[in-house]
């Protein structure tokens, strides 16, 4: 008789599993990165996605955006970051990973995973971990973020200088991603 | 020992020798030597499973759109080399600044003072004749780079701060040319020395221009 009910429970309760849209409107991807003498923050919203979340908890994830979105702030010093991109050549930065969900899921509470991808920018494939927190919501929305370093190097980007000072390698990645369920 | 138990172990004994992980061989003596039947280990999924990563065949965005346009890369790499000698000759042009107004203080007191030797005059001439030509080729560096036509206007920044500054020191600059040329004229006449001091007065304040503006971009 419970577990009947359980089933009947079960079958009648909201899956998370489907097909999730990044929100534009409420995402943003920030980047911090370090040179001695300055520290420059940037941001973009101009993010392109999709998640993929299945019955059995397997997500995947493709994230895209144009290399020429970041703002810093500062006309000139986004100039030269879209040279050191090659952002005519290499217009697109791409992500692409998956990770396992344990289901059901509880919604509202943040599940820590770890997406195993690639990641695409500047032209070079790599691959790379992004430790992420994900928050489901009963609206079908959920909510991404991640925080992780990327290495200009090991994409083959030259280092822009400021008197001759090369910027740190290492780019700092603050991810937020508001998702809503594809229609 | 049947015979095929012996087969086994010297098989065994020849893979831990030729094999290059001691750890499998090993296990492979183990599974030769062992009584228990039990099923062979997938050894190709075995061997396949460190090395691989997830799989990432999937596309769930489809082609992308047509990119924001872009200057092209040579015409942006130009402009990245222009802005960096441009950098790097506007260091020198600020010491160049500092080392005319330096000059000026000591040739109008040379001038205006007691003695009146003029030997700082030649130095002074030299060095701010060198300077002018230097601005104009720093700043034409600037000025005639390629434009980036992805470029969006931004706010009140560390560039406007730049350029505002260079443009007064281009103002102080021929400011500082006239009167020059103009006091040089008034030799003789008491008004001298007032053009004197408004000259020296209007390179400090070149000079006030140019650091705040090298400063806005330096630090």
């Amino acid at each position: 008789m419970t577990s009947t009910f359980l089933a009947l429970l079960l079958a009648t309760s909201t899956s998370p599993a489907g097909a999730y849209v990044v929100d534009s409107g409420g995402s943003v991807v920030r980047f911090h990165l370090h040179h001695k003498m300055h520290e420059v923050d940037g941001r973009s919203s101009q993010i392109e996605g999709k998640v993929v979340l299945g019955d059995d908890g397997k997500v995947m994830a493709m994230i895209r955006m144009p290399a020429s979105s970041f703002d810093t702030g500062d006309a000139n010093r986004d100039s030269h970051m879209r040279e050191a991109l090659e952002a005519a050549k290499f217009p697109y930065v791409v992500f692409k990973g998956v990770t396992n969900l344990i289901i059901p899921v509880a919604y509202g509470k943040p599940i820590e995973t770890k997406l195993q991808g690639e990641l695409e920018f500047h032209g070079v494939k790599q691959p790379l971990t992004v430790p992420a927190e994900i928050s489901l919501g009963q609206d079908g929305s959920a909510v991404v973020k991640a925080r992780f370093s990327v290495n200009l190097e090991s994409h083959r980007i030259e280092r822009p200088s400021l008197l001759f000072i090369k910027v740190d390698e290492n780019v700092l990645l603050d991810v937020e991603l508001k998702l809503k369920g594809a229609k | 020992m049947t015979i095929r138990t012996r087969f086994l172990a010297a098989a065994a004994l020849a893979a831990a020798v030729l094999a290059p992980a001691r750890g499998s061989a090993l296990q492979l003596l183990d599974d030769a030597l062992s009584l228990e039947s039990r099923p062979r280990p997938d050894l190709k999924v075995a061997l396949l499973a460190p090395g691989a990563g997830p799989s990432l065949d999937f596309d769930l965005l489809g082609d992308a759109p047509k990119p924001p346009a872009v200057a092209e890369d040579p015409a942006l790499r130009t402009r990245r080399k222009m802005l960096n000698l441009h950098q790097g000759l506007g260091l020198g042009l600020l010491g160049l600044q500092l080392a005319s107004t330096v000059t000026g203080q000591l040739n109008y007191n040379d001038k205006f003072g007691v003695d009146n030797t003029g030997r700082y005059e030649e130095t002074h001439k030299f060095l701010t004749y060198t300077n002018l030509a230097a601005f104009a080729v720093v700043g034409g560096i600037a000025l005639f780079a390629p434009r980036d036509k992805a470029a969006k206007r931004t706010g009140f920044g560390r560039t406007t701060v730049h350029k505002i500054g260079m443009g007064l020191a281009t103002a102080g600059m021929i400011g500082q040319g006239l009167l020059g040329v103009h006091t040089a004229r008034r030799e003789g006449y008491l008004d001298q020395e007032r053009y004197g001091r408004d000259h020296l007065v209007l390179g400090y304040l070149t000079l006030a221009a140019m650091t705040v503006a090298v400063g806005a971009i330096v630090f």
